[in-house]
Order: structure tokens, then C-alpha cells, then sequence
């Protein structure tokens, strides 16, 4: 098992709203206890409608965002509570690719620029050898030299990509946390960039985090996924067992309603009803339960805990439990409260 | 069968540096009553231009220089204003990708279904109203009376979209006019958008021309398809045989560049079309596509490829196929 790079556990975040006219201010749960661990050479997809909460998630292990409660864990130190130069020197490790190209990049900057302001920040080098490092990157990522002179608006979609993926990588950064990082561009074009990362990642070995409503692109990239559902992991597992036997009413709804050519004979029948509810007042017990067609009395009342299951996953379904132990595999005693901070957490 | 509406040799321009350049270029398409015509097609290929052009509402600077557009045989370019608004809303509807720029957010959803009534049928206020929410039940919005009574702001995208599907088809349209309508929506509710309009679609009997770039969603609502490339069909016909044996180069392509999220075996490395779609104003000569074709010939160069046509069904446009 490859070193464990980042641990996320139990993380909350919620966001205080300003209530209507004199009204008090609404809590919206983000996040609601999400627990997750990086391996050094792995990518993990974290997959979900919006409003799911993939988005806080990126943004907390970024520490853009403070969590309300819960720990970040940078192999093995606490980076929770960093700031200041220590938070700083984190940075470094952890750069972000967003999903808009167009939004991301500064328009009055030429791409030597874009480039080498993360140098300008992190790195004392000769300008010799800063500009040796932008060109080595622009190269890594397929940008011609010729490029580098130019400004974003010069560049279509795709290659803005590039430039974000380059500026994320001139760091040589531990962990890049991608967020929708194709869902703008073109289908011809999206195979291009996703190819691109995966050969960067053995190449530098680097370690992503990726997350994207696009669940083919999820299963090309990823080894591990989690799936979200207002702000709860409701599934997690290797890329392969979760998609293709889906073990979670909702991971199963989600994969029955992505529509895909391969499945052109198939007359799919959307198997969640109604819509994603709104986080500022999610459904009691297990959030899913009001689209849920399995759905039991026990649903509404208590939310389920995320136990394993079969296939190395776990999921938080009270359904789930009951079917493996008819299995006669593995049998789980329903009052554990909360899963124990896992120390046997891997994914693998 | 007659075809509905057909859209014959259409050339649509838009400005540029030096001059005008064509972004939809000697386009024909028929729909017949009652079918799921699909589109798809990159941005840029000029596939939401085509749709404003058949309601007439091209934006300024933007320009049908060529082409006609027939509804039941009739043609629409010779139309008055004033004769047109009358085929808007009435003969062919369009939902569009946002429904929140779409509807009007200062007026009720039920006011909104309303007035096509009013305009289009000349119905009471009361009356319209009583059809409206009638319209909501029929696009499977729970408490119609209720949500009628909403502005747009108060319901969710799935919703909203419903609200404006019910609008599009108040006069049972003969065609309706989709363009990206689920785009913006969440998977599970895309799912239901779907199944909503291929239910409506078998209760009116309206022919449908459903735009996306989302080969999936094709796949799964189009009787036909027509793939669009820099402004082109370069390849048209059954939906299930074309996703099933695709003729064009850039078809093939498109298919082979998506990771089939449930596959047994995942590929090491997807299938790349190398480059971008060009722009309208610089265009390659000869087959639009040759740039990023593996298999580009000598030919694909100098001349463009005239239409191929297999089994009198499947059309496409390469040299590939010449001599086929």
C-alpha cells in the first residue's frame, strides 16, 4: 500500500445564511462528517448532484475554507488550524485546477506570466532558472514555446486547460485537486485533457483529487470513488465495484439516469423521484429518503452509518447491511453508532 | 410521410474581421410528424444558430444569407413579422438550456402558460388560467394549482424547465425546438425531463429537433441523428444503427472519445481527435474535418466530399466512402 499522503475525518462545515427580515440566520450543512483518505499515487473521484457538497469538500482540503469541525491531516501532521508561512509552504504541496478556463486565467497576463507567478511566490531561483522551469512545464503539458508570449484570450478552451494544468504543476505539487476540470470543454477535446492528466500523474506521480459530475470521466481517471448526497458520503469504494454494481439506491439511481450511447437500446427509467432537496433543510434520518424507492420507516428517522460493505466499499444505506449478512458474508451489528476513525480505512 | 418541416440549402453568416464568414453552410435537414430528430454537434458547429433561424429570431449581425425553411410546406422567409409571431408559439414551440433567462421572473409561472392561451387561442383570462395549470399537471408538476401561482425564482431547475416544456407545447405545436433543455440540469432530474418529453412527444405527436452536444442524451431520445461539424451534416440517419456502426471519421471519434462510466474494462488511454474545430473564418479547404483525420488523403484536401448515401437511410460525407 502506497504511503498515505491526506486524511480528511469527520469534517463539518456549515455556512451561516442571513434569514429573511429580522428573521434568524438559516445553517446550511455543507458538509456533514465526510471522512476521507489520499494515497501517495491515487486518484480519488468524488462524484455527486450539485448542492452535494464536492465542491466545500475541494475547497476545505484546499483550506480555502475553514472546517466547522472535523481535522485535515498532510502526511500525518495536522494542517487543520496551519497559517500564516506554514500554510504557505501547504500550498505548495496542494494546487487546485478549476473548471471555467475562461474565468480562471488572468486576461492581462501572458502565459510566461500565468506561469511563473506560483514561482514569483514559492520558489528563490535565478530568473534563469524560473524561466527554464516554465518552459520545461509548458512543454510536459503539450504548449509549444511559442505560446508562452501570448495572452489566455488567444487560446481556445482546451488549451487554456493546459496553461491552468501547467500552473497547477510548475510547483510539482504533492496533491492537485481538480474540480469539474472538463465539464467546459468539448467532447473531442475532454478526451485530449483527461489523457493529459493521466499521463502526468505517472509522470510526476502525483495524486489527485477529482471531483466532477461526470462519472465517465471519474471511471477513466480514478481508482477510488466517494459519492455524495447533501453534504454525506452515502458510498465509497474502488472506482469499479461502486459503478458498476452500485450498491446505494442513489449511486444506483445516478448510474441508471447517466445517459450513455453504449446504452442506446436500453429504455431507462429514472429511478429517483423528485428532485436533490435543498441543503438548508435536508430530509431527516438518511437524506436520500424521500426519492428513495426502497425507502422503510426506519429511513426517516435515523440516518444509516457508513459500514462496509461487500467489494472492499462501504456504504450508509440502512438497506445495504441487511443484504450482506443474507449473503452470509459479513454481518453488521445495526446500533454501532458511527464507524471508528479508521485506521483499516483504506479503499483499496 | 410528408416531412413537417425542412430546411433546405441554409447558409447562415456571421461577421468577422474580414468580412463574413459562414457558420452553418448549405445545410439540409427534413423532420417528419412525430419524430425525434437529434443534432449534435461541438460548440461552435453552428447548431443553436440553425434553431433561432427556423423561428426567425436570429440575433443582430447574424445573417441567413442562403436557404429555406418550409413548415408543412410552407415557406417561412416570405413571412411578415407579424405573420411569423403568429407561427411562434403556435405551430413550432422551443425550449431553450436556462429556463431562468427563458421565463420572465417578475410574473407568475401560471400567468406565463397563460397568455400563449390568450395570444394564441384567444381565450378569457380565467379560461387561459384553467389551461395553464392544466399544462403543469400534463408536464407532471405535483400541486399545479398551487405552482402556478409561483414565480420562477420559487421553483427548482426541474421545474422551471417543466413550466417552460408546458409553455412550448399549450398549442400543440407541430414542432418543437429543444436546445441543450437539460443541459443544465442535474443527472437524475435530466433523466426525467427525458422520459417527459419522449412521453409528451407520443401524446401530441410532435416532431422534435433536439440540439445537444451530449452524445448520451442523443442516443437516448433521437429517432435520427445529424452530426453537425464546422457548420456541415457530415453525417445523418437512424440513431441506433449510427451509434452502432458510425460511417464518419469525426463520429467515430466523438464515440470513441467517451469513457463509458459502467464499461468491464476501462481504456489505458482514450481515444484523442487531435486539434480543435476550426473557426468559420478559417476554415481548411476541402473536407472541414481533414485537419484532425487520421485518415486524411491527398483528396481530402483539395476537394470537399459530396454526400454518400447507404441503404437509402444513412447518409454521410467522406471521401472514405466514395467508391463504396
Amino acid at each position: 500500500m502506497a504511503e498515505e499522503l491526506l486524511r480528511v475525518q469527520d469534517v463539518v462545515k456549515h455556512f451561516e445564511l442571513p434569514g429573511a427580515l429580522l428573521g434568524a440566520s438559516v445553517k446550511v450543512r455543507a458538509l456533514d462528517g465526510v471522512s476521507l483518505v489520499l494515497h501517495k499515487g491515487e486518484s480519488l473521484g468524488v462524484v455527486g448532484e450539485s448542492g452535494c457538497g464536492k465542491t466545500t469538500l475541494s475547497r476545505v482540503i484546499l483550506r480555502l475554507l475553514a472546517p466547522t469541525s472535523g481535522q485535515l491531516f498532510f502526511k500525518g501532521a495536522d494542517i487543520t488550524h496551519l497559517h500564516g508561512r506554514q500554510l504557505r509552504h501547504l500550498r505548495r504541496a496542494m494546487q487546485v485546477v478549476f473548471q471555467d478556463p475562461y474565468g480562471s486565467l488572468n486576461p492581462r497576463m501572458r502565459v510566461r506570466e500565468i506561469l511563473g507567478e506560483p514561482l514569483r511566490v514559492h520558489f528563490d531561483g535565478s530568473s534563469d532558472q524560473c524561466q527554464a522551469l516554465i518552459v520545461e512545464i509548458a512543454h510536459l503539458v503539450g504548449l509549444g514555446e511559442e505560446a508562452l508570449d501570448r495572452y489566455p484570450h488567444e487560446f481556445s478552451g482546451g488549451q487554456r486547460q493546459r496553461i491552468a494544468i501547467a500552473r497547477a504543476l510548475i510547483l510539482r505539487p504533492d496533491i492537485v485537486v481538480a474540480d469539474e476540470p472538463v465539464s467546459a470543454l468539448d467532447v473531442s477535446i475532454r478526451a485530449q485533457i483527461l489523457n493529459l492528466l493521466k499521463t502526468l500523474q505517472a509522470r510526476l506521480s502525483l495524486s489527485y483529487i477529482f471531483v466532477s459530475h461526470d462519472i465517465g470521466a471519474v471511471r477513466f481517471l480514478c481508482q477510488t470513488v466517494i459519492v455524495m448526497y447533501l453534504g454525506r458520503v452515502v458510498e465509497e469504494g474502488p472506482a469499479e465495484e461502486v459503478f458498476r454494481r452500485p450498491a446505494h439506491p442513489y449511486t444506483i439511481a445516478l448510474m441508471a439516469s447517466v445517459p450513455s450511447p453504449a446504452h442506446a437500446d436500453q429504455d431507462t427509467q429514472p429511478m429517483a423521484m423528485g428532485e436533490v432537496p435543498s441543503p438548508i433543510s435536508p430530509p431527516s434520518g438518511c437524506h436520500f429518503h424521500p426519492r428513495c424507492p426502497h425507502r422503510m420507516p426506519v429511513c426517516s428517522d435515523t440516518a444509516p452509518a457508513l459500514l462496509p460493505a461487500d467489494g472492499g466499499r462501504r456504504v450508509a444505506c440502512h438497506l445495504v447491511p441487511a443484504r450482506v449478512s443474507a449473503a452470509g458474508s459479513v454481518v453488521i451489528e445495526f446500533s454501532v453508532p458511527q464507524i471508528q476513525p479508521n485506521h483499516k480505512g483504506d479503499l483499496q | 410521410m410528408k416531412p413537417v418541416l425542412e430546411l433546405q440549402d441554409i447558409v447562415i453568416t456571421v461577421p468577422t474581421r474580414s468580412g463574413r464568414a459562414p457558420v452553418v453552410d448549405g445545410l439540409c435537414l427534413a423532420l417528419e410528424p412525430g419524430q425525434t430528430l437529434g443534432i449534435v454537434g461541438e460548440s461552435g458547429c453552428g447548431k443553436s444558430l440553425l434553431s433561432l433561424a427556423v423561428m426567425g429570431l436570429l440575433p443582430p449581425g447574424v445573417e441567413l444569407r442562403s436557404g429555406d425553411v418550409r413548415l408543412s410546406g410552407r415557406s417561412l422567409q416570405s413571412l411578415r413579422e407579424r405573420d411569423m409571431r403568429r407561427v411562434r408559439g403556435n405551430e413550432i414551440g422551443m425550449i431553450f438550456q436556462e429556463p431562468m433567462t427563458a421565463l420572465n421572473p417578475v410574473f407568475k409561472v401560471g400567468e406565463q402558460i397563460a397568455e400563449v392561451f390568450r395570444i394564441h387561442r384567444g381565450a378569457g383570462r380565467r379560461q387561459a388560467w384553467n389551461e395553464a395549470v392544466e399544462m403543469l399537471e400534463a408536464v407532471g408538476v405535483s400541486e399545479p394549482a398551487r405552482r402556478a401561482t409561483s414565480y420562477p425564482a420559487q421553483l427548482s431547475g426541474g421545474m422551471r424547465q417543466r413550466a417552460m416544456i408546458a409553455m412550448a407545447l399549450a398549442c400543440r405545436p407541430k414542432v418543437l425546438i429543444a436546445d441543450e433543455p437539460t443541459t443544465a440540469l442535474d443527472p437524475t432530474v435530466q433523466a426525467q425531463i427525458l422520459q417527459l418529453i419522449r412521453g409528451l412527444q407520443k401524446d401530441f405527436g410532435t416532431a422534435v429537433i433536439f440540439i445537444s452536444h451530449d452524445l448520451g442524451v442523443i442516443s437516448q431520445v433521437a429517432d435520427e441523428t445529424a452530426v453537425l461539424y464546422a457548420g456541415q451534416v457530415v453525417e445523418r440517419g437512424p440513431t441506433r444503427e449510427m451509434f452502432r456502426a458510425p460511417l464518419h471519421p469525426y463520429t467515430r471519434g466523438l464515440l470513441r472519445a467517451l469513457p463509458d462510466p459502467d464499461a468491464s474494462e476501462m481504456a489505458e488511454v482514450l481515444f484523442e481527435i487531435k486539434g480543435c474545430v476550426p473557426s468559420p473564418d478559417e476554415l481548411p479547404s476541402g473536407c472541414r474535418f481533414n485537419p484532425r483525420c487520421e485518415l486524411a488523403r491527398a483528396v481530402c484536401r483539395s476537394q470537399a466530399p459530396a454526400p454518400w448515401v447507404r441503404d437509402n437511410i444513412h447518409m454521410v460525407s467522406c471521401w472514405e466512402y466514395e467508391h463504396g
